[in-house]
C-alpha cells in the first residue's frame, strides 16, 4: 500500500513530457506457498519498457519487494548490577516485515542512490528509519532493526541486481529465505532515465502457509481450546502406545 | 530432511529435534527424571523461541511421563488421594504460571527470569546432588554402611493443622504443605517448561516423609495431570503450542527413554545421581554464562501481538 501510493506521488510529480514511455511487468508467481518442505523461494520479477524511442537505451530500475507492516518493539541489554538484563527499548510502527530492493547498474553508484531519496527508495528512507533520524539513541534502535533484519535476509539493498536481457527488457531475482513472514506482498518496479522517474507499476504477491501447515496455524488460532486438547490427547496416546511397543519388544 | 514447524515459524531440520528429543528421552530413561529442565534449555539455544519451547515442552513432558505413570498406575503405587490434593495447589499454580508468563514476555523480561530460575534451581539441586551422590560413594569405597532414613522421625511440617490421612503412603498430615507443594511446583512448571519432578520427589520424601515406594508414581500422576493442563492454557492465552515440534520431541524422546532405562539398571544409584547432578550444573553454567557474558548484539527485536 505504501509503495502504491508513493509510486503515485512519484508519477504526479513525473514531467507529463517524460511520459512516453510505459512499463510492463510480470512476476514468477503471484503467491508463495509455506508447505511442510519450505525452505525458501525464489520470485522472478520480469520488465518491459514499452513506447521507447528506438535510440535510448540508458533506462535505470529499481525494484522494491515490500512485506505486509508490523509493530514491533527492539530491546537493548545492558548491565544491571553486573546482569544482563533488557534495560531500554522503542516501539516502531508499520515496519515492513520484508524490504528487498534491488538496482540496476547503471543506478547502483552512491551518487545516483542519493539522489533517489526524492522517491523514497532504499533501506535508510524507510519512514520508521527517517522519523528515528532526530533522536540519536531512537536512530541507534532503527538500526539495530535494519541490522537484525539484514542477518535474517529480510532487509536488503543490492545494487548491480537487476540485469538487463536486452536495451528494453529487464530481470531480476528475488530470494524469500525460510522465515519470511506471511502475508500481502507489494513489487513495486521503477524505472527512470537520468535519476528522474519515468514509469512505474505494483503488483501485489501473497505469502501464505499452504496445506496441513495452514491448517495447524488456523486451528490454534480460532479454535485454541480445542487445539490443546488435542495436543493433550496427541502426547497422552504416544506416550501410552511407547510403553505398549517397548513392553513387548 | 527439512521441516517447517507452522507455530514456532522456522524450518528446521526434522532428525536434528528428533535427535534433541531423543537424546533428552535417554536422560530421563536413565535417571527417572522427566527432562524437560534440558528439553526447554536445548530448544531454546537452537534458536526457537523461549515462549514456543517452554509451551511445547509441556505436551512433551506428558507424552514421556504418561507410559510411566500408567505402569505405576496398573501396580497401585499411586497414592490418588495425594495426587489429587497436590493437582488442586497445581491448577491453580499453573493458570498463575500461564499469567506470569504472559505479562513477563510483554515485559521483555522473560529471558531474563528464566536464566535467574534456571541458574538458582539448577544451582541448588544440582549442588545438592553432587554432595549426596560423591558422598555416598565416597561412604561406600570406606566399606561403610549407608546412612539410611529414620521414618519415624517427624518435622515441623507435621505439626500443621486440617490433618488428612494417606492411606497408600501410610502418613497422617495437614494438607496444607501438600497443596503449597503442588502449587509451587505447578507454577515453575508452567513458566519455566519443566515437570519438576526433581523438585517434587526429593519435597515428599524429605518434607512429608512419604515413603519411597509410592512417591515416583504420585509425581508422574501429578505431572501428567498439570503439564495436560500447562499445555491447554498455554495454547489458549499465548498459543504457543507448536504440535509438530512437540510430536518430533515425542517420538525422539519415547524411544530414547527406552534405551536410557536399559542402561540405567547397569549403573549404581550414586554414580547415576552423581552423572546427573554434573549434566543439571552444566545447564545451569550455560545460563549463568548468558547471565554475565556480553551478548554478541545488545539489541533484539520481537513483533508486537505475534505468537512467536
Amino acid at each position: 500500500m505504501i509503495a502504491r501510493a508513493l509510486l503515485g506521488l512519484a508519477l504526479l510529480a513525473a514531467p507529463a513530457a517524460a511520459r512516453a514511455e510505459s512499463l510492463v511487468s510480470a512476476l514468477s508467481d503471484e503467491a508463495v506457498e509455506i508447505n511442510s518442505s519450505f525452505t525458501g523461494s525464489r520470485i522472478v520479477v520480469f520488465g518491459a519498457i514499452e513506447h521507447a524511442p528506438a535510440d535510448s537505451d540508458d533506462y535505470e530500475v529499481a525494484i522494491v519487494v515490500s512485506g505486509p507492516p508490523q509493530d514491533i518493539v527492539a530491546r537493548q541489554k545492558g548491565r544491571v548490577f553486573g546482569v544482563w538484563a533488557n534495560r531500554d527499548t522503542r516501539e516502531f510502527d508499520d515496519v515492513p516485515s520484508y524490504y528487498v530492493v534491488h538496482f540496476s547498474e547503471n543506478l547502483s553508484r552512491q551518487a545516483s542512490l542519493e539522489r533517489l531519496e526524492q522517491y523514497r527508495l532504499g533501506i535508510d528512507n524507510l519512514p520508521f528509519v527517517r522519523e528515528s533520524a532526530g533522536n540519536a539513541v531512537t536512530a541507534d534502535f532503527a538500526e539495530a532493526v535494519v541490522r537484525i533484519k539484514n542477518g535474517r535476509g529480510l532487509y536488503m539493498e543490492r545494487p548491480n541486481a537487476v540485469e538487463f536481457l536486452g536495451s528494453h527488457v529487464f530481470r531480476t531475482t528475488f530470494f524469500l529465505p525460510a522465515n519470511v513472514p506471511t502475508g500481502q506482498y507489494t513489487v513495486a518496479v521503477y524505472v527512470f532515465r537520468n535519476e528522474t522517474f519515468l514509469a512505474g507499476q505494483t503488483q501485489s504477491l501473497i505469502v501464505e502457509k499452504s496445506g496441513t501447515n495452514d491448517e495447524i496455524a488456523r486451528f490454534s488460532e480460532n479454535q485454541p481450546l480445542v487445539y490443546g486438547l488435542a495436543t493433550v490427547a496427541l502426547s497422552l496416546f504416544t506416550g501410552w502406545l511407547g510403553g505398549v511397543v517397548f513392553r513387548r519388544g | 530432511m527439512q521441516l517447517y514447524l507452522p507455530i514456532a515459524e522456522l524450518t528446521v531440520n526434522m532428525l536434528i529435534f528428533l535427535g534433541v528429543g531423543g537424546a533428552v528421552g535417554f536422560v530421563s530413561g536413565l535417571f527417572g527424571v522427566g527432562g524437560g529442565f534440558l528439553l526447554t534449555p536445548l530448544l531454546i539455544f537452537s534458536g526457537v523461541s523461549p515462549a514456543v519451547a517452554v509451551a511445547t515442552v509441556a505436551p512433551q513432558i506428558v507424552a514421556s511421563s504418561t507410559s510411566a505413570a500408567v505402569s505405576y498406575w496398573r501396580r497401585r503405587l499411586i497414592d490418588e488421594k495425594m495426587a489429587l490434593i497436590l493437582l488442586s495447589g497445581g491448577m491453580i499454580g499453573s493458570g498463575l504460571g500461564v499469567y506470569v508468563f504472559r505479562a513477563l514476555r510483554s515485559l521483555g523480561q522473560l529471558d531474563l527470569l528464566l536464566g535467574f530460575a534456571y541458574v538458582t534451581l539448577l544451582g541448588v539441586i544440582g549442588g545438592l546432588m553432587l554432595r549426596e551422590s560423591v558422598g555416598a560413594i565416597m561412604r561406600s569405597r570406606a566399606g561403610r554402611p549407608p546412612v539410611g532414613r529414620r521414618p519415624g522421625q517427624h518435622n515441623w511440617v507435621h505439626g500443621l493443622p486440617l490433618k488428612v490421612r494417606f492411606r497408600r503412603s501410610k502418613i497422617y498430615v495437614s494438607v496444607l504443605p501438600v497443596v503449597a507443594l503442588g502449587f509451587g511446583v505447578g507454577f515453575l512448571g508452567t513458566v519455566l517448561g519443566i515437570g519438576g519432578g526433581f523438585l517434587l520427589v526429593p519435597a515428599l520424601i524429605y518434607l512429608l516423609r512419604v515413603p519411597t515406594t509410592v512417591v515416583v508414581g504420585t509425581s508422574l500422576g501429578y505431572i501428567v495431570c498439570t503439564m495436560a493442563l500447562a499445555t491447554v492454557l498455554h495454547a489458549v492465552a499465548n498459543g504457543s503450542v507448536d504440535i509438530v515440534l512437540a510430536f518430533l520431541l515425542m517420538i525422539g524422546g519415547v524411544i530414547g527413554a527406552q534405551f536410557g532405562a536399559q542402561i540405567g539398571q547397569t549403573l549404581r544409584g550414586e554414580h547415576l545421581r552423581a552423572l546427573l547432578a554434573i549434566i543439571v550444573l552444566a545447564v545451569a553454567m550455560r545460563f549463568l554464562f548468558d547471565l554475565f557474558v556480553a551478548p554478541p548484539d545488545p539489541y533484539s527485536i520481537e513483533m508486537l501481538g505475534a505468537v512467536a
